[in-house]
This record gives structure tokens, C-alpha cells and sequence, in this order.
């Protein structure tokens, strides 16, 4: 008569304790080496450093609307309320990363180009996806029934995907025509394992934060679909009981 | 340059509080969702 | 169901909302004098100076023209929902996209009808060329276009939960960033003059942009409308 729902399903699980723990390692591990391990760079001197939070952040954030629109497309074509869960997790994660992405961005534009808030494509694109997935999780809030929840947000999230590649390119193209300063472009082969080593480690505290998210959810759900069957049904109760 | 440190102090220190701050939300969501079961298996 | 009788189903629902519309005017109207007065109020913000005006006119008069547009989609659902009539109208054979298209001709007969009156009243107050060429009623039509096929599109959502008013814009906007971008640059360059060559490579975006959206938003209404 224990939580069976908690037995069948927990919501943490050991293996998933024990990769958090391995993601959060491998994270310091690979942030120490990368800040560590790296020369100053020519131009940008020891700022070269924020890139081993800013950079694999933004790429969190990316990955984080494709993997919204991949578990929409999903949820359209299986119905699966899961996939949606699936969705909803990474969308909070994701935006979580993009406001983190924006915010180091703007630390680092401040000593480099001695504003705080550059008009750069890729800060600016960033800066729209952070909006889209405000808008994908406020439509979320405001919408009471899961299933129309679901299918409304697996359409956000496509148009959303498609308009992200567009709004880059725009912001990229106006960007050249106003002609203002430029972004640093490549990376010194130096800095690339450095780079590697953090963003896969980005990549596993991501997955550790989708999955738990995820798993909370579902729970969440399945205890409250219970109730309602119990609301609907109180007679049988009395046999469960 | 001494300060570009603080600068990159802010940047680390703005994504680590991320990292902890959205672990630490995740927590009550599962303090939250334990108590939801407790609640539902009491019922 | 033929294709014709699609047409004529989204034609019937288009002319229905402007029927609507028509009769009590209300809606137009306010829309219309808000729309004025938001052009008034950049004049006091970014004025006196007639070339500072000028530079700034064609950002002026999109982002107007947003304000205005968004304040009336939801209407256009409003009206379905008052009446339970969204439901009824969902019963109705035949496929449901006729009606997307039925609403977003009607949406943009009303943004076009508004910025018929609006866009000679900014050439007085920011002293534009308009007469200069017809490449910009081309670049108007076509932001337009882009703009009101996402904004029915969103709408369809929006209209349907609380705070549909703050909720709209919220998801709007975003998305129409390289529309925005594209059609001010092309305004800008067709109205003040400056760098000829750029209008036709923003007019292209615009062009694929409503295209793009126009397929996207017609597949996906299907998902948005279904009960």
C-alpha cells in the first residue's frame, strides 16, 4: 500500500543520482582544465576564458529548441503525452541556459567592446530565441487542458524552430549592411579540446536536468490523473481500500 | 589586466548560479511531487 | 470537398467577419485612432527635428502598424467565442483550413483598410515621399501579409486561454523579428533613399518569409484548431 506510483516509477532512481553526480564532476573537471589549460589569447587577453561558460551554454540552448521541436513532431505523430513532458522539460532547461547564454554575453561584451549590449547576430538571435521559449512556456501556463496544451505547443515549437535559422541570417545580414564591429570569428586549435571537453559536459548536466524535470512531471501527472479517476469513480474506492 | 578577472569571475559565477539555482528547483519540484504522492496514497 | 468549394468556404468566412466588422465599426475605429496616436507620440518622443524624423519614420510606421494589428487578431476569434459559434462552425464539413484562410483574408482587408488611412497620415507628420515609387505599397503589402498570416495563425491560440491580450504580442513578436527587420531596411531605403541597391535583397526575404509562413502556418492550424 506504499506509493506504488513512486515504486514504479521514482523519481530518482539510483542510476540517475549516480550520473547527475558523474555530469557534475565531469563539469568541474572540464571547467578547471579548460580555465586552466588555456593560454590568454592574442586579443581578448584572459577574457578567453568566459568562453568555456558562454559558449557551451548558448549550444544548450540551441540543442534545447531542437529537442522541443523534435518531441513535438513526436507527440503530433505518436500522441503520446509523454513526449510532450519530454518537451516541456527541455523547453524550462533550455531557457534557463539562453538567459545564462545572454547574460555572460553581455559580461563579456562590456570589457571587450566597452558596451554592455552588442547588436551581434548571435547575441541578438540569442536574445529572440530566450523570448521564444518565454513564449512557449508562458502559451504552456495559460493553457489548462494537457492534450490542447500539447498540440499547441508542438506547433509553437515548430514554427518556432523554423524562425530561429531565419532570424539569424536576417540579423546577420542587417548586421553587415550597418557594418559595425565585428564578432571574434575562429578559434585557436588551442582552445578547441578545451571547448569539446565542456560542452559534452554541458551536454550531460542538460541531460541530467531534462530527464529529472521529466520524471517529476510525470509523476505530477500520473497522481493527478489517479485523483480524478477517483473523483469520477468513488465507489470503487471503498473495494481498493 | 586585473580586471578582466572580475569580469570573468561575473561570467562563471552568473552560469554556476544557473546550474545550482535550477538543481536546487528541481529539488522542491520532487519535495513537492513526494508530498503529492504521500497525500494521494493517504486518500 | 473540391478545392473551389474550399475557396468558397474561406470566402464565405472572410466576408462574414467583414460583415461583422462593417456593421458596428467599433473595433475599426478605435484600432484606426490608436494607431494615430501612436504615430503622434513618436513625433513628441523623437521630434522637432524634421530629418531625425525622417531617418526614423520607417521603424515609426511598421512598429505602429504592429501595435495595431495585434490589438485586433484576437478580435477576430473573440467574436466566434462569444456565441459558441467556433464549435459550430468546426462541425461544419470540409477541411478546417478554409477557415484559417477565411480569417486571415478578413485580417488583412482590415490591416490593409486601416493602413490606407494611416500611412498618408505618417507621410504628413514625418514628411515622406510617398509618391515616389510604388515599390513601397509593394513592401507594405507584403510585410503585411507576413505579419497577419502569423498573427491569425497565433491568435487562434491565443484568443482561446487568459491573458490572451499580453499573451499574443508576447509570442507574436518574437517571431516576426526578421520581418520587422527586412521591412523597415526596404522601407528605408525605397522612402528616404539611401542604399537603392539593398531594397530588392530585403524584398526577397520578405517574400520568402510570408512564403515559408503561409505553408508552415496553413499545415500546422490543423494541430491548433482540432478538439
Amino acid at each position: 500500500m506504499n506509493a506504488s506510483i513512486e515504486r514504479d516509477y521514482p523519481l530518482t532512481p539510483r542510476w540517475l543520482t549516480l550520473f547527475g553526480w558523474g555530469a557534475l564532476a565531469f563539469l568541474l573537471l572540464s571547467q578547471v582544465l579548460g580555465v586552466l589549460t588555456s593560454p590568454p589569447d592574442r586579443d581578448m587577453g584572459d577574457l578567453q576564458k568566459i568562453m568555456y561558460v558562454h559558449v557551451p551554454s548558448a549550444f544548450m540552448s540551441l540543442i534545447g529548441y531542437a529537442v522541443i521541436f523534435v518531441f513535438g513532431i513526436l507527440y503530433l505523430v505518436k500522441r503520446d503525452l509523454r513526449y510532450d513532458l519530454l518537451a516541456a522539460s527541455a523547453a524550462q532547461v533550455g531557457a534557463v541556459f539562453a538567459a545564462a547564454t545572454l547574460v555572460t554575453g553581455s559580461i563579456w561584451a562590456r570589457p571587450t567592446w566597452n558596451v554592455w549590449w552588442t547588436w551581434d547576430a548571435r547575441l541578438t538571435s540569442m536574445a529572440v530565441l530566450f523570448l521564444m521559449y518565454v513564449g512557449y512556456l508562458v502559451l504552456r501556463a495559460f493553457t489548462e487542458d494537457e492534450i490542447r496544451r500539447a498540440r499547441w505547443s508542438a506547433a509553437i515549437a515548430g514554427l518556432g524552430f523554423i524562425n530561429s535559422g531565419i532570424v539569424y541570417m536576417s540579423v546577420k545580414w542587417w548586421r553587415t549592411i550597418h557594418q559595425m564591429q565585428s564578432t571574434p570569428g575562429t578559434i585557436d586549435p588551442a582552445y578547441v579540446r578545451g571547448f569539446r571537453m565542456n560542452i559534452i559536459a554541458f551536454l550531460f548536466v542538460f541531460a541530467y536536468f531534462v530527464i529529472s524535470r521529466y520524471r517529476v512531471a510525470r509523476v505530477v501527472r500520473d497522481v493527478e490523473a489517479r485523483i480524478e479517476e477517483r473523483a469520477l469513480a468513488p465507489n470503487a474506492e471503498n473495494v481498493h481500500a | 589586466m586585473p580586471e578582466n578577472w572580475l569580469y570573468i569571475a561575473a561570467a562563471y559565477g552568473v552560469v554556476w548560479s544557473a546550474i545550482i539555482g535550477y538543481r536546487l528547483f528541481l529539488g522542491a519540484r520532487r519535495r513537492e511531487a513526494r508530498e503529492l504522492v504521500r497525500k494521494e496514497v493517504e486518500l | 470537398m473540391s478545392l473551389s468549394s474550399e475557396f468558397a468556404r474561406a470566402r464565405a468566412i472572410a466576408w462574414k467577419d467583414l460583415t461583422a466588422e462593417r456593421r458596428t465599426k467599433a473595433n475599426f475605429n478605435a484600432v484606426l485612432f490608436f494607431t494615430a496616436l501612436i504615430l503622434l507620440l513618436f513625433g513628441f518622443a523623437l521630434g522637432p527635428d524634421q530629418q531625425a524624423l525622417r531617418e526614423a519614420a520607417a521603424g515609426v510606421l511598421w512598429l505602429t502598424v504592429l501595435f495595431g494589428g495585434v490589438l485586433s487578431f484576437n478580435r477576430s476569434y473573440e467574436m466566434e467565442l462569444e456565441g459558441g459559434a467556433l464549435e459550430a462552425l468546426l462541425l461544419y464539413p470540409g477541411d478546417r483550413r478554409a477557415l484559417f484562410v477565411g480569417k486571415l483574408i478578413a485580417n488583412l482587408a482590415f490591416l490593409v483598410l486601416i493602413e490606407v488611412i494611416l500611412v498618408p497620415v505618417a507621410a504628413i507628420l514625418y514628411d515622406l515621399p510617398l509618391l515616389s515609387g510604388g515599390g513601397f505599397f509593394g513592401v507594405l503589402l507584403l510585410g503585411t501579409i507576413g505579419f497577419v498570416t502569423l498573427g491569425t495563425f497565433y491568435a487562434a491560440m491565443a484568443s482561446r486561454v487568459r491573458a490572451r491580450e499580453v499573451l499574443l504580442p508576447l509570442l507574436l513578436f518574437p517571431m516576426l523579428v526578421p520581418l520587422l527587420l527586412s521591412a523597415v531596411e526596404a522601407t528605408k531605403s525605397l522612402l528616404v533613399g539611401n542604399l537603392m541597391g539593398d531594397a530588392s535583397s530585403w524584398v526577397r526575404l520578405l517574400v520568402v518569409f510570408d512564403v515559408i509562413f503561409l505553408v508552415a502556418t496553413f499545415f500546422a492550424f490543423e494541430y491548433v484548431i482540432e478538439e
